[in-house]
């Protein structure tokens, strides 16, 4: 880095500071589940745009955008829907955020911009919370508060294109949820997981369609060995398959790509959701 | 707006600068030493337009402030056995065009153990957003309008689950006092459902209308804050 000009210096700089707001503009947003606030406004879209999670990867942003916009805005709409019917003070509040305030809260920051100054590179860590007033547990259910953390980790990739930076590939890595206030969150887990109340990879949520099922990252178990799955980044020069979260997909434009089968529709089980039985043993 | 390196160069630090006097915040908050944030980073030739928000109104003026934050402090804060801390995570930092003004928002986990006297004490974890106006004094970022909107009050040890959502009332709210502009800003049953419109966002200057100040439209319903 040494041999950068100023301007270069100015520019990967400024960068470093786009990285940090457009992930703590996420953070504020996806608590709310605004999702076209930040994937119409700051995305780059890309057939080599990726989005990971526990469960898999979702590959070019016809496929993000359905799944972490359509798909969720239609989530989110019908159990607004399904609350305003049966909660009469639900009448007349915001269809996607309504008693939503918990953020997966941002910290321990490590970002590089590419010496070329055409990408940036960031991992965060998350002591976030899951926390509400009113939808903490099942849509049909009373309305309820929750007082849950969610600890993560995330490896983000951003692109300067056309004199702007936009995320391009995201990949998180939830590590460990539960109720912050009651019983011991590792041995809770162990125990529903015996029961049979508690699949791992059950922090994952529900995609409706995946380029790349299989499990990315897995959540707390009592026999898991630590996971790295996505380093914090070290100075590089150029965004390659050396340095990336998303290896085959660097290329901004899209050309250059790996051959999949193509996007699948999923099917889950979503009838144990962790955070609507949470608090079922709980006196 | 299109700026020099020399601009481009103040601007980035500017954003440092505004971080770390949020930051700074942290740490008079955690000590509980509101006079030493009041002289340190607040505004001076603003005084009277500074303000200080809660929940439930805000406090206008730099004396109304020092009355309420200093003068009348609960005593509990300062009793043998009382502690708090207060972090911000998550900064979103814009700094407005023409460099005069900016504006914070942080995600703020917190504590609060207090001691009652007779052996017993209470505990609780906090979850509060900080919003804020900066505005740069001789060279230098101060804190204009604050706010500190709270979320939640959960007791260690017992299932905030278990706590009704309406019909209950949050054991930290009493610290808020009796704001000299009372208007509701945050209900936190309701969660952060105008929490887009009232994110910072990008401007040449400051606007009035997007303050954290009682003339802005913080904590608003979409029908109240245009005419149509």
């Amino acid at each position: 880095m040494s041999n950068l000009t100023i301007e270069q210096r100015l520019h990967n700089a400024l960068g470093s500071q786009k990285v940090e707001e457009y992930k703590a503009r996420h953070a504020y947003l996806h608590a709310i589940m605004y999702s076209r606030q930040e994937w119409d406004v700051f995305w780059h879209k890309s057939p080599n745009t990726t989005w990971a999670h526990q469960f898999g990867r979702m590959v070019g942003w016809d496929e993000v955008y359905y799944n972490s916009v359509v798909h969720t805005d239609a989530n989110m709409l019908g159990l607004a829907i399904k609350r305003m019917q049966s909660m009469e003070f639900m009448w007349g509040r915001d269809f996607l955020s309504t008693g939503k305030s918990g953020c997966h809260a941002l910290c321990s920051d490590v970002i590089e911009v590419a010496e070329d100054g055409l990408s940036a590179r960031a991992f965060y860590l998350t002591p976030g919370t899951m926390t509400g007033s009113i939808g903490m547990g099942p849509g049909d259910g009373p309305p309820n508060r929750g007082g849950g953390w969610l600890w993560e980790r995330y490896g983000s990739e951003f692109v300067f294109v056309d004199g702007q930076w936009k995320w391009f590939h995201e990949h998180v890595c939830p590590d460990i949820a539960g109720q912050y206030d009651v019983g011991n969150w590792a041995h809770d887990r162990y125990v529903d997981y015996r029961s049979g109340k508690l699949k791992i990879g059950d922090l994952g949520g529900y995609p409706d369609r995946l380029t790349e099922p299989g499990t990315l990252h897995y959540d707390y178990s009592i026999i898991q060995t630590v996971q790295d799955t996505v380093p914090p980044p070290l100075p590089y020069r150029t965004l390659d398959d050396e340095n990336t979260y998303s290896p085959g997909r660097t290329d901004p434009t899209g050309k250059i790509t790996v051959q999949t089968t193509g996007s699948q529709k999923m099917t889950w089980d979503t009838g144990d959701n962790y955070f609507d039985h949470a608090l079922d043993d709980v006196e | 707006m299109k700026y020099t390196n020399d601009e481009l160069a103040i601007r980035l630090w500017d954003t440092e600068h505004v971080r770390h006097t949020m930051n700074r915040m942290c740490y008079y908050l955690t000590n509980r030493d509101y006079r030493g944030c009041l002289n340190d980073l607040w505004v001076k030739a603003n005084r009277r337009s500074a303000s200080l928000g809660y929940n439930n109104g805000f406090y206008v003026g730099m004396d109304a402030i020092a009355q309420h934050w200093v003068l009348e402090q609960p005593a509990s804060h300062k009793a043998d056995g009382s502690a708090a801390m207060f972090t911000l995570t998550t900064p979103l930092i814009k700094i407005h065009g023409d460099g005069k003004t900016a504006q914070y928002q942080g995600y703020m986990p917190g504590f609060q153990s207090t001691a009652n006297g007779d052996g017993t004490l209470q505990t609780y974890m906090t979850l509060d957003m900080c919003f804020a106006d900066l505005i740069k004094e001789d060279g230098c970022w101060k804190i204009w309008h604050l706010i500190l909107m709270h979320d939640h009050t959960m007791e260690a040890g017992k299932p905030y689950g278990k706590t009704p959502t309406f019909g209950w009332e949050d054991p930290i709210a009493p610290e808020f006092g009796t704001p000299t502009v009372a208007r509701e800003l945050h209900d936190p049953c309701f969660g952060w459902e105008v929490l887009y419109d009232d994110m910072p966002r990008e401007l040449d200057t400051y606007v009035e209308k997007y303050s954290y100040g009682p003339d802005g439209d913080f904590g608003k319903r979409y029908f109240e804050r245009d005419k149509r």
